[in-house]
């Protein structure tokens, strides 16, 4: 290759760029990467909301792990991530099942399923908070049924099965469509073969259906643990971390930690802490559902 | 097949169960945004007593609901038409380039969609704020384009990997530039995922309440904003919340039943690509 | 946009010759501004033709946003063409320090804003109101909480009292006088002559912000009558050297809690509770009693129109001579802050001639302290002067108590951040019955480790 014929592509390229990449970049670079770099200048700073008056080394990192309720709501915000991936993707996995069976209504069926997707989380956040506050007592007393009779919201335990539930009810929706995807593409002769060789249902959903469409797990289970992660519209309207800040997911504190309490960096520093994790916690369950992949 | 043909009632009847679970928080939103305050709480399950139409009426007139359906709108359609233009563009630049420099800033791309809005909010407020740049629907659509590129330019790349470089090279001979080619040939190709942008993005943008919350103030405040009008630090309007919450259901509901079929391929393509 | 008006206004106070904008619009306004407000003439005038914006953060408080924006209309339009008052509405749901900080790093900082909590992180930022009419005029005790480092940072806005709550339709009926109720023993009879009419005595709330900062303030408040030892019992506690069970008032207040839940209306169970429940108690007449403060004062009237209600201290002994018995819980929910940092002179002159105009005139008065129905914020005066009296029955009754000085302290304010929310947890434990005295003792002591 010449020297000029090289010049000439690299020109090219750059003016391919011009056109076509340099304003989205710009845009991405000045609302997401500038301030996000920003924010990590900060963290090492004394910020206090208002000014950055002296660089204090890893001093907010460290009192970000001396702060309890950091670690408490991570913990609570483990817990939630990991219901949530077991309960979304089964009651998902499920639903996609049976839409896909030869049944009256399967449409009506799917389109039910998903319409929680269409609100919001505050909006859902502010259903649900009538439903365990008002609705489901009422409902309890009437038919004589101890569970519900409490307000789920009150107390620790319940309150954080409910912002499950809440979730579960508005993500497995979403999950189902991408199984009923992946249950389609499944080729006919596949399944037809393994009738033949008498297969019962389940034995065909195990050995053949399951592997097959690995890869909307893969899916699935990352898109749920990315929202469940930095979930915070429903926590905030459902039961704003309460009780007593023992549903805090680690979102809200750090909303909180900043614009409530004022300690803004290190509200900051486990905002970057928070990322650190999502980023781990991502790549970890990627490549091990990858390793479960049929190539096809 | 006796046993087959019970079985499939069964899980019929399954279905049909969680059918009633999925809808019933919303049937009853409805039944209770017909009542009187006091009846909300008292009785939640009772048929209203009386049909307290002006409900509606109140609750439109105090969250100034036509003006938030206004803001919505504009925001989400702008929002999305200048997503699309610029996520499509981006995708077709790092698909047929070949450079270290594309891959780079790709993986950058994908990174930055699990970068919490929690680590952003503060510094990305200050700094707009500086360029007075917070306080307007128009750069509203702007911050919406720099936190949607990335998923949308993911979206578009698996799509655009797909088609073939010779449609650019047959362009190109026929005299085409390559920003015609890209507007007359690639992006007629692209309505599939178009598609699944529009509906991916659209949902988010249409519900979200962190950064409209942000940057919206009074007059350009949009629906899920107003809706928290009725709750206040003590006890809420009950009613006119009930009321509130399902009129700022109302116009998403009508679009998904018009747009069914599209909206749920679009989240199966966007979701397997 | 702040920034572009405020050039313009600093071009108007050049040519104006730094003529204070404020002086001569208003007359009322001019007595009232801060002292070194003086020399209005003629001259001032002119420089009203590009006005100043002050801007405001907020509505004071969401439950009164029509009428606060019915009061800045007011001043607007008649007051002064000099000085505009704009307000910028916050979100619901949203903190004072997230809707404040990005405004301070955009360079647009409200000039006048309103809090209680954040006082303190605001102080090095907004201006010293030592000196001023409005801060002369303002009642004794209440600028304490908002005084740092010798510099008056804000002025208060109302008092709001909390203690026992009654309806006094389902009282007069039972022939009880809350006036005449001293002691732990009289408010058991005054239960039992309630109960004697066919309802229940009490509503007791679990809600944990009732229970851990207001109910326990009962406590931290009647501890001693002198201020500096009450606090000291706070730092006592927090060195951990604190024995509460051994403290004799400590359990004289649990009594009296017992005593509350022995005649609440239902079972006391927190998971029962929420705001609503016991606001439509007192004001269906189900109960006579609720332990909750003004601010459901509102509510009520809304819900049960046809009653009054007032409020009454909580006894702690049965000796009605003990500290507190005759007081109830006052302090000032809100502080107003006029920032120094990013504003001109210009507007915090427009800032101060609005709050004296609030505060001072007639006009504005009506605003502040009149009733709801006819556009006022029904605020308790605690500024001497004032010509408005509170219209409702339980604000008047809080005057009162407020002029005899008969007023408990908000301890409450002085724990630390997060404190009242462990409180509140341990405190419903109590209530549920799940613990005892020592362990909720224990408890209350170990939050301060925390």
């Amino acid at each position: 290759m010449t020297k000029t014929t090289q010049l000439a592509r690299r020109q090219q390229e750059l003016r391919r760029f011009g056109i076509f990449a340099a304003f989205p970049l710009f845009i991405f670079v000045l609302v997401l990467v500038v301030p996000f770099f920003r924010g990590v200048y900060y963290t090492f700073t004394n910020w206090d909301g208002f000014d950055a008056t002296e660089f204090v080394g890893f001093d907010n990192y460290i009192s970000s792990f001396q702060d309890e309720k950091f670690w408490s709501s991570l913990f609570v915000t483990f817990a939630y991530v990991l219901a949530c991936l077991v309960l979304v993707n089964l009651v998902g996995f499920g639903l996609a099942l049976l839409v896909t069976m030869p049944l009256r209504g399967v449409n009506v069926l799917r389109t039910m399923f998903f319409v929680p997707n269409l609100i919001g989380g505050v909006i859902l956040g502010m259903i649900w908070q009538f439903l365990f506050g008002a609705a489901f007592p009422t409902i309890s007393e009437n038919l004589d049924l101890p569970i519900f009779r409490d307000n789920w919201l009150l107390s620790t335990e319940t309150s954080f099965w409910a912002l499950v539930i809440v979730t579960v009810w508005q993500m497995s929706g979403y999950m189902m469509i991408i199984y009923v995807t992946g249950l389609m593409s499944i080729e006919k002769e596949v399944l037809e073969a393994a009738m033949v060789d008498g297969a019962t249902g389940l034995r065909t959903l195990v050995s053949i259906k399951l592997p097959l469409m690995a890869q909307a797990f893969t899916i699935s289970m990352f898109l749920t643990i990315r929202n469940a992660f930095m979930a915070y519209d429903v926590n905030v309207s459902l039961n704003g971390g309460g009780p007593y800040r023992s549903t805090e997911l680690v979102s809200l504190h750090v909303f909180q930690e900043a614009f409530n309490y004022g300690n803004f960096a290190t509200g900051q520093s486990q905002a970057v802490i928070m990322f650190l994790i999502i980023t781990a916690a991502a790549l970890t369950q990627v490549v091990i559902t990858k390793r479960f992949e049929v190539q096809r | 097949m006796k046993s087959r043909k019970f079985l499939l009632r069964f899980w019929f009847a399954i279905g049909s169960v969680f059918a009633v679970m999925y809808a019933f928080p919303f049937l009853l939103v409805l039944l209770n945004s017909l009542k009187a305050r006091r009846e909300v709480r008292a009785e939640p399950l009772k048929w209203p007593d009386a049909f307290l139409w002006e409900n509606f009426t109140e609750a439109a007139d105090r969250m100034e609901y036509w003006q938030a359906l206004g803001n919505s709108i504009i925001v989400t359609t702008s929002s999305l038409a200048a997503l699309i233009v610029t996520s499509s563009m981006l995708a077709y630049y790092l698909a047929r380039s070949k450079t270290r420099t594309a891959s780079g800033i790709f993986l950058i791309l994908v990174t930055s969609m699990i970068v919490p809005f929690q680590a952003l909010m503060v510094p990305f407020v200050g700094f707009f704020g500086n360029l007075n740049m917070l306080n307007s629907r128009f750069w509203l659509m702007f911050f919406y384009v720099g936190f949607g590129v990335a998923m949308s330019t993911f979206l578009y790349h698996g799509f655009i990997k797909n088609i073939p470089v010779e449609l650019d090279e047959a362009a190109s001979i026929d005299g085409a530039n390559s920003w015609m080619t890209f507007w007359r040939v690639i992006f007629p190709m692209l309505g599939p995922v178009t598609a699944t942008v529009a509906i991916i993005n659209g949902l988010w943008i249409w519900n979200d309440f962190l950064l409209p919350n942000l940057v919206l103030r009074e007059e350009s405040r949009t629906l899920p904003l107003r809706t928290y009008v009725f709750y206040g630090q003590y006890t809420s309007d009950y009613g006119l919340a009930m009321a509130a919450l399902v009129m700022s259901m109302i116009p998403i509901v009508l679009f998904y039943f018009v747009l069914q079929r599209q909206i749920i391929q679009g989240v199966s393509a966007g979701a397997v690509k | 946009m702040a920034t572009l008006s405020r050039r313009a206004s600093a071009f108007a106070g050049l040519a104006a010759a730094a003529a204070l904008v404020l002086s001569g619009c208003a007359s009322a306004a001019t007595d009232a501004g801060s002292s070194d407000s003086g020399a209005g003439d003629d001259a001032a005038a002119e420089s009203c033709s590009t006005p100043t914006e002050v801007t405001m953060l907020g509505t004071i408080k969401p439950e009164i946003k029509e009428e606060f924006m019915g009061a800045v209309d007011e001043y607007n339009s008649t007051n002064s063409d000099c000085v505009q008052v704009k307000v910028i509405e916050t979100a619901e749901g949203g903190t004072y320090l997230g809707d404040i900080t990005p405004m301070y790093e955009a360079g647009e900082a409200p000039v006048l804003s309103y809090t209680n909590m954040e006082v303190p992180d605001m102080a090095p930022r907004v201006m010293d109101w030592t000196g001023t009419e409005l801060a002369s005029l303002a009642a004794p005790g209440t600028l304490d909480f908002a005084t740092i480092d010798g510099r008056i940072v804000g002025i208060p806005s109302t008092a709001e009292a909390f203690g026992l709550l009654y309806n006094k339709t389902v009282l007069d009926e039972a022939g009880v006088d809350p006036t005449a109720i001293k002691t732990r023993s009289d408010l058991e009879a005054a239960f039992q002559a309630v109960e004697a009419t066919g309802r229940s005595a009490i509503h007791f709330s679990g809600l944990w912000w009732s229970l851990g900062a207001h109910f326990t303030n009962i406590y931290a408040a009647t501890v001693s009558d002198d201020r500096a030892e009450r606090l000291a019992v706070l730092d006592e506690l927090a060195a951990g050297s604190k024995d509460l069970i051994a403290d004799e008032q400590f359990n004289n207040w649990l009594d009296t809690m017992d005593l509350l839940k022995q005649y609440s209306i239902d079972s006391a169970s927190i998971a029962d509770e929420d705001y609503d429940t016991g606001m439509y108690n007192l004001a269906d007449g189900e109960v006579g009693f609720w332990f909750m403060g003004n601010w459901a004062e509102p509510n009520l009237l809304l819900e049960g129109p046809d009653n009054e209600y007032g409020v009454m201290p909580l006894p702690t002994t049965d000796d009605a001579s003990t500290y507190g018995n005759d007081s109830i819980s006052v302090g000032v929910p809100g502080y107003f802050m006029i920032d120094e940092e990013q504003s001109t002179e210009e507007e915090r002159a427009g800032a101060i001639a609005f709050l004296s105009w609030f505060i001072t005139t007639p006009e504005g008065q009506a605003r502040w302290a009149g009733p709801v129905e006819e556009g006022g914020m029904n605020f308790i005066p605690v500024y001497s002067g004032f010509e408005v009296a509170p219209a409702t029955y339980m604000a008047n009754e809080i005057s009162e108590y407020v002029n005899a000085g008969k007023t408990l302290q908000w301890v409450f304010s002085n724990y630390p951040a997060g404190l009242q929310n462990i409180y509140g947890a341990a405190m419903q434990k109590y209530y549920d019955g799940q613990t005892d005295r020592a362990g909720l003792a224990a408890e209350l002591e170990a939050a301060w480790q925390e």
